[in-house]
């Protein structure tokens, strides 16, 4: 297996928050439920900026605890994905996560998580949020491809927890 | 945190309430569906499917808990359904005019991207344009035409009329007028919602026909336009991809993180490669994480900034004397006027350390083979600022490169003269050099003043002859102009027939009589070309009109006919349009559509220079008998904003800070504000402060505040940041729908004055107070 996951060049993420409104617009999600949120240059005013969603971590805390088997991670590339008609909107997954990841959907009363994509993935796409970024500091690759391009697993504002995350950062300085 | 949404652990928090998403937003939220119900009457048509929320929704709960659980992902209709996709441009009025691929399925636009080949969109849309499907088919679409039946203004009632009904109301009330009023008790108002080239400006030969009272469109770039020809007139403009090589990016007045986010990774290519970046403007912007240099001088100093970093290079030698020589006029004239400008004379003004000067100027020479200096929209929108365009272009013939100014790219896509038939237009209104004008006109920030009975000089008296009817399309006034306070006394008049056309119940379309529904870019076919990219974009017609939309070529046929005009300009088709965009064009209409854009190759310095200047000296002029028979002064001068400490020391005394009001990276202009997630995104309306200025007035940061001026009040939270603004210097942004934020849109306190330059607007010359709520 090649476990996927994100990277984040935080030094040049701008707080535009583009990836946070792409994602929920490809998930068709009522406005205000977000699987992916940034930091906004308005709000926090000044840098380092950061945008999360789901780490798609080697050990995955929302799998564990999911009591209907919804919350799969994938043999193949290690995406954590979500099964929305095996869910029974308990949102156990939602207190388990150490990073608060599931997102409660209101139009169906399950849980929405970001799943990198993965119908693009398979089809040869980019994630939304990724195609979105305009100034193209987010993207994806295997593990060892983003460790390779120089990528650390704690950036500002984000620690390593239990769960192993799937997240890399290009360091700021 | 508000209830309705979960943050994601791990990210800071960083608003004064510590929420990330507003209560706010959500309260506002609730409050459109309010107006939506309200304005609309439960008329405003039938409401789309929302298809793509639809298979999620339809989840099938019966089988929950007995299948295995599927590891595919999230399989959404809108990507697995076969459909064409097809080229749109974003025919906002915006730097980066985006190259957009849609998809339709069975005629309905399920989903949009950022067009991957085009290099300058490279596949991205921005932060605003995300939700472009939900925006097509929301639920506060005007789709039919509709009559005022309430009151006008927020609350107003409407009720839905046949386009019959619409057609013949509008021109029998209009020829009435004309024959107990004449015709210049007509107006109409439009801006940019809508940036094509065919649409934009089709409606106008309408009124040139009528003899309407003229309205000169200004709200943008005038301080710029207008102060082209002394210096240069239009000149070559390198391509945005070309920010990528340079050595040096000046980023003055100007946000591209808010207003052309495109360019963003042009510059984060540049800076990755050692490049370096300086930035000059009251608040620290995104690019300043970045820059070697943040000159954060008072709103409105430009000149004397750009007059010290001249006299710091003429006196250190560092000026390129040979293109002087040969390529330029008036450089005596120059050098005696910047010589006052010592560098401790320009700290004082501009409330920096006086070592930035020569910081800046050393960073501007060593690198002037390969810089660009990019200025920003908001330098001309001020009282000075046409001469602050100027006194930073002349620095650019002063270290012997022109071509590395960079304010708009010159594609050529967006003109339009010939689809507003302007050689119909055979009035004299004002220009530079004179006040003469043969009808009546008034330029756009002076809109309040025309519709509520000002004289205000030669060719402006609407004393005598009140405006009875106005047209506004293309605009939302009551979001984008100055001094909204007047905009609204003058829209509230009961004995103003007042018709607009839009796609939305925007904050202007409560005060019309007849609301008229316009399409969207994806319902016709439209031309487009950007300013900030050197790219003519085609935007195919992807999906019918929804309801009984109509666009603007349709309704200047209707309009036209219906008053009885024969002229072939009341008769022209899409075919006459496609001719008109593509005439003197080197590609063909086939072209343009397979590839959705085409590349128009900017003129390179070599060329220019052969031709030389676009000025009747042919030559860079520092000084000009032009700009002295004008603005009576042969080269620049520095004047301060007359709304400023030395200029206005009572009004000072009273309001001493200088607003400035910014685009906010989630909206454009009068557009987006009924967005949800461009709302929710916003978050909080915000006053940002200065830091000692707060503590000063004993504000911290959250506080609910007052913003106030003469002309009027703003709520808003206080937001405190280190570094932020500039002492003496507020901010909050501008663009927003007070139905939607709750509270008062920034053009409350704005001036409506007219700027030194194309009798442009001046919003950031405005000074208020702010204190606790």
């Amino acid at each position: 297996m090649s476990q996927m996951g994100f990277l984040l060049d935080q030094k040049y993420c701008i707080g535009c928050q583009t990836c946070q409104a792409a994602c929920r617009a490809r998930h068709g999600l009522t406005p205000g439920v977000y699987p992916r949120q940034a930091t906004s240059s308005q709000i926090q005013a000044k840098g380092p900026y950061i945008s999360l969603a789901c780490n798609h971590c080697n050990n995955p805390a929302c799998v564990d605890v999911c009591p209907t088997g919804a919350v799969q991670k994938r043999e193949e590339d290690g995406l954590v994905v979500h099964d929305p008609e095996v869910c029974i909107g308990c949102y156990s997954c939602e207190s388990a996560c150490p990073y608060g990841a599931p997102q409660r959907n209101d139009q169906n009363d399950r849980m929405v998580k970001c799943d990198m994509c993965a119908a693009r993935l398979d089809a040869g796409e980019d994630p939304a949020c990724v195609a979105a970024c305009p100034v193209k500091v987010l993207t994806v690759g295997t593990i060892e491809e983003l460790e390779k391009q120089g990528g650390v697993a704690e950036g500002e504002g984000f620690t390593v927890e239990a769960t192993d995350p799937n997240i890399r950062f290009i360091p700021m300085a | 945190m508000a209830q309705e949404t979960k943050s994601i652990e791990g990210m800071p928090q960083t608003t004064p309430g510590g929420g990330r998403l507003s209560r706010r937003g959500f309260v506002a939220g609730s409050a459109l569906a309010g107006l939506a119900v309200g304005a609309m009457g439960g008329l405003a048509a039938c409401t789309p499917k929302e298809q793509a929320a639809e298979t999620q929704a339809a989840a099938d709960a019966d089988s929950k808990g007995n299948d295995e659980a599927k590891t595919t992902g999230y399989q959404y209709e809108a990507e697995t359904s076969e459909g064409e996709w097809h080229h749109s441009a974003c025919s906002r009025n915006c730097f980066d005019t985006c190259m957009i691929m849609s998809k339709v399925v069975d005629g309905r636009l399920v989903q949009v991207c950022g067009d991957k080949n085009n290099p300058y969109t490279a596949g991205g849309l921005c932060v605003k344009t995300q939700n472009y499907v939900d925006y097509v088919y929301r639920e506060d679409r005007i789709l039919y035409p509709m009559k005022r039946t309430g009151t006008k203004g927020p609350g107003c009632t409407f009720e839905r009329i046949s386009w019959d009904e619409a057609i013949k109301t509008i021109t029998d009330t209009w020829k009435q007028i004309i024959e107990e009023n004449g015709a210049e008790a007509i107006t109409w108002f439009r801006y940019q919602g809508n940036q094509g080239a065919i649409h934009r400006r089709c409606l106008e030969p309408l009124f040139f026909k009528m003899g309407a009272t003229y309205h000169e469109a200004s709200m943008c770039n005038n301080g710029y336009v207008f102060s082209l020809p002394y210096t240069t007139g239009s000149i070559t403009v390198m391509r945005a991809e070309d920010i990528a090589n340079k050595d040096l990016y000046i980023s003055w007045s100007h946000n591209p993180a808010a207003g052309s986010l495109h360019t963003m990774k042009f510059i984060k290519e540049m800076h990755k490669a050692g490049g370096k970046i300086a930035v000059v403007n009251p608040m620290r912007v995104p690019e300043c994480e970045w820059a070697d240099l943040h000159v954060q001088l008072l709103p409105g100093t430009d000149g004397a900034f750009a007059m010290g970093v001249a006299k710091y290079l003429i006196d250190e030698g560092k000026i390129d004397q040979a293109f002087i020589d040969e390529w330029s006029i008036g450089y005596e004239d120059y050098a005696k006027s910047v010589a006052e400008w010592s560098a401790d004379k320009v700290a004082a003004e501009c409330g920096i350390p006086a070592e930035q000067v020569a910081e800046f100027a050393e960073l501007l020479w060593e690198n002037r083979e390969n810089a660009c200096l990019k200025t920003g929209l908001q330098l001309g929108r001020r009282n000075n600022g046409g001469m602050s365009h100027i006194s930073i272009k002349l620095l650019t013939g002063l270290i012997g490169h022109p071509e590395c100014y960079f304010n708009m790219t010159s594609s050529g896509g967006y003109s339009t003269g010939a689809a507003a038939n302007l050689d119909m237009f055979t009035e004299t209104v004002p220009t530079e050099a004179s006040d003469e004008s043969t009808i009546r006109n008034y330029s756009s920030p002076a809109l309040g003043k025309a519709l509520t009975g000002v004289n205000y000089g030669e060719g402006h008296d609407f004393e005598t002859n009140p405006i009875r009817s106005i047209m506004i399309f293309g605009g939302n006034p009551m979001v984008s102009n100055p001094n909204q306070n007047l905009v609204r006394k003058g829209l509230e008049r009961e004995d103003l027939f007042t018709v607009v056309h839009d796609i939305f119940v925007t904050p202007t379309v409560e005060y019309a009589d007849i609301v008229l529904p316009a399409p969207t870019f994806f319902e016709y076919e439209e031309f487009n070309g950007g300013y900030g990219h050197n790219y003519d974009c085609f935007n195919e017609k992807v999906i019918e009109p929804l309801g009984e939309c109509k666009d603007n070529l349709e309704l200047c046929n209707l309009l036209g006919q219906a008053m009885g005009y024969d002229d072939d300009v009341f008769n022209r088709t899409y075919d006459d349009m496609r001719a008109i965009f593509l005439d003197g064009k080197d590609y063909t209409y086939d072209d343009l559509v397979k590839n959705g854009w085409y590349d128009v190759e900017p003129k390179t310095w070599e060329a220019q220079l052969e031709e030389g200047f676009d000025t009747p000296s042919k030559k860079f002029q520092f000084a000009s008998d032009e700009l002295e028979a004008d603005h009576d002064t042969r080269t620049v001068v520095y004047t301060p904003d007359p709304e400023s400490k030395s200029q206005a020391p009572e009004l000072f005394a009273k309001y001493p800070l200088a607003l400035v009001n910014p685009s906010a990276k989630e909206f454009l202009n009068g557009v987006f504000g009924n967005m949800d997630d461009n709302n929710l995104l916003f978050s909080e309306s915000y006053v940002y402060l200065n830091a000692d200025d707060a503590k000063e007035r004993g504000i911290a940061d959250g506080d609910e505040v007052v913003v106030k001026n003469d002309r009027g009040t703003l709520s808003r939270i206080a937001r405190i940041v280190e570094g932020l603004m500039a002492p003496g210097v507020a901010c909050t942004y501008k663009s927003t729908w007070p139905a939607m934020t709750g509270v008062e849109n920034v053009n409350c306190v704005t001036t409506d004055s007219q700027a030194d330059f194309g009798r442009g607007v001046a919003f950031q010359s405005c000074l208020v107070e702010v204190a606790k709520a």
